[in-house]
């Protein structure tokens, strides 16, 4: 295993996903570190906020701590199940919500929780960035940094190699490889597929 | 004809280059080329929209302890020792890296010192606090490190050793955080040690924790956390 300072180990070849399946000491919690902000903005895009927000993050963790057997790596990552879970989690909550709204329930309901906005992102949608910005991070640091450099700072790739001084013809290929993995990551990986 | 070249297919998904005539005309009749070019555009849209997502808060450590009390999980498997250690998200780090930043800029730190190897400190030094320092996951297995903050003369030294962490492509860095919102950039380190003098202004029962994480050479935020520890 390669591994570079300022380069989070690849999800691909670290062994957190091996270690949770497993069960081992401290894998869940190093599981919710690196995906705990991931799964709580899945639930607050599909339930806007409300205490039922915390209660979709606890869930899904719980939940797939408990299912973690049934995971299976060759279907996509250890965060596009985790964010599944969550998606389904939090629907459960919407229905719960409705169901409270059927009681004639709503004062309360609207006291205790704001939908999500009507003009905000899908859920869908932000479950497709969070799989494309985790591959990102694990893309090597040369061909992520000209991808942040063309996705952030807009520059093109000619702005890039003049900036870097790196030669056109490697920023590139840097460019095309990065871009390649993104989008392999994201046929497996995203909401839709 | 051939298919357009995938580097410049990506490039015009990016919209960094137009379509020569050719390949326009090439467009209009290969399904094949289309397609790629529309998954590459919306993987470009995505990449874009990432900038949105990289800032995400950590829920409440609350939640952590609930989900810790349906697991049979140790409420804390945090590295840090002491009571009810906070853990933070991307948000805090680069803010609070950006905090020490514009510190450094009054003159009250000094960023991106870079540290020599461990002076043959003052043997009788008092050593007023230290700290063992655990591998965080980002750490490779093994990794782990001590901090000692040692009274030499006028000053105090923070005298920190690590092993288990491989030569770096970038570096290291040594940090001070007071668990909430300020981190504060000591000094690089390259090898297994450092000695380096905290600044006078900084009281280190403020800042108790020791934090060394990776950076990239010239990256002014806080980098990767893979040790930490708390002084006492």
């Amino acid at each position: 295993m390669t591994w570079a300072p300022g380069d989070r180990v690849a999800a691909a070849e670290d062994d957190l996903t091996p270690r949770f399946v497993a069960g081992e000491d401290g894998a869940l919690r190093a599981v919710y570190d690196r995906y705990a902000p991931a799964v709580l903005r899945v639930a607050r895009a599909t339930l806007g906020s409300g205490p039922d927000v915390d209660d979709v993050v606890q869930d899904a963790f719980v939940s797939a701590w408990q299912s973690r057997h049934t995971f299976n790596p060759d279907k996509g990552s250890l965060l596009a199940w985790l964010l599944t879970i969550t998606k389904h989690r939090a629907i459960d909550s919407v229905r719960a919500r409705m169901r409270q709204d059927e009681l004639g329930r709503r004062a309360q309901r609207a006291a205790v929780a704001k939908p999500p906005d009507s003009q905000a992102v899908p859920p869908e949608r932000i479950v497709d960035r969070l799989v494309v910005l985790d591959e990102l991070a694990d893309l090597p640091a040369d061909q992520r940094r000209v991808l942040q450099l063309a996705f952030y700072d807009d520059l093109t790739h000619r702005q890039i190699s003049s900036v870097t001084g790196l030669p056109l013809g490697t920023i590139k290929s840097q460019i095309r490889r990065g871009m390649a993995k993104l989008r392999e990551r994201w046929e497996v990986d995203g909401a839709a597929h | 004809m051939p298919h357009i070249d995938p580097e410049q297919l990506t490039l015009v998904a990016l919209g960094a280059s137009t379509t020569s005539p050719p390949d326009a005309e090439h467009l209009d009749d290969c399904r094949i080329c289309a397609a790629e070019l529309r998954a590459l555009r919306e993987v470009s849209e995505l990449g874009r929209e990432t900038r949105e997502e990289t800032a995400l808060p950590m829920p409440s450590e609350q939640v952590w302890q609930r989900i810790a009390a349906a697991t049979g999980q140790p409420a804390s498997t945090n590295v840090l020792s002491g009571p009810a250690p906070r853990r933070y998200g991307m948000r805090s780090l680069v803010a609070a890296a950006a905090a020490a930043a514009v510190m450094g800029a009054g003159g009250a730190v000094v960023v991106d010192r870079v540290v020599g190897p461990p002076s043959a400190a003052n043997p009788a030094a008092e050593v007023v606090a230290e700290a063992r320092l655990s591998a965080l996951p980002t750490a490779p297995t093994g990794a782990a490190g001590t901090a000692q903050v040692v009274r030499d003369g006028e000053h105090q030294v923070l005298r920190l050793r690590m092993s288990g962490l491989p030569a770096p492509a970038g570096l290291y860095q040594i940090w001070l955080y007071d668990g909430d919102a300020t981190m504060i950039p000591l000094g690089v380190l390259t090898g297994e040690g450092a000695d380096v003098t905290i600044p006078d202004t900084i009281d280190i029962s403020t800042f108790p924790i020791v934090d060394v994480s990776a950076q990239k050479v010239g990256q002014q935020e806080h980098g990767i956390s893979v040790l930490q520890g708390n002084l006492s």
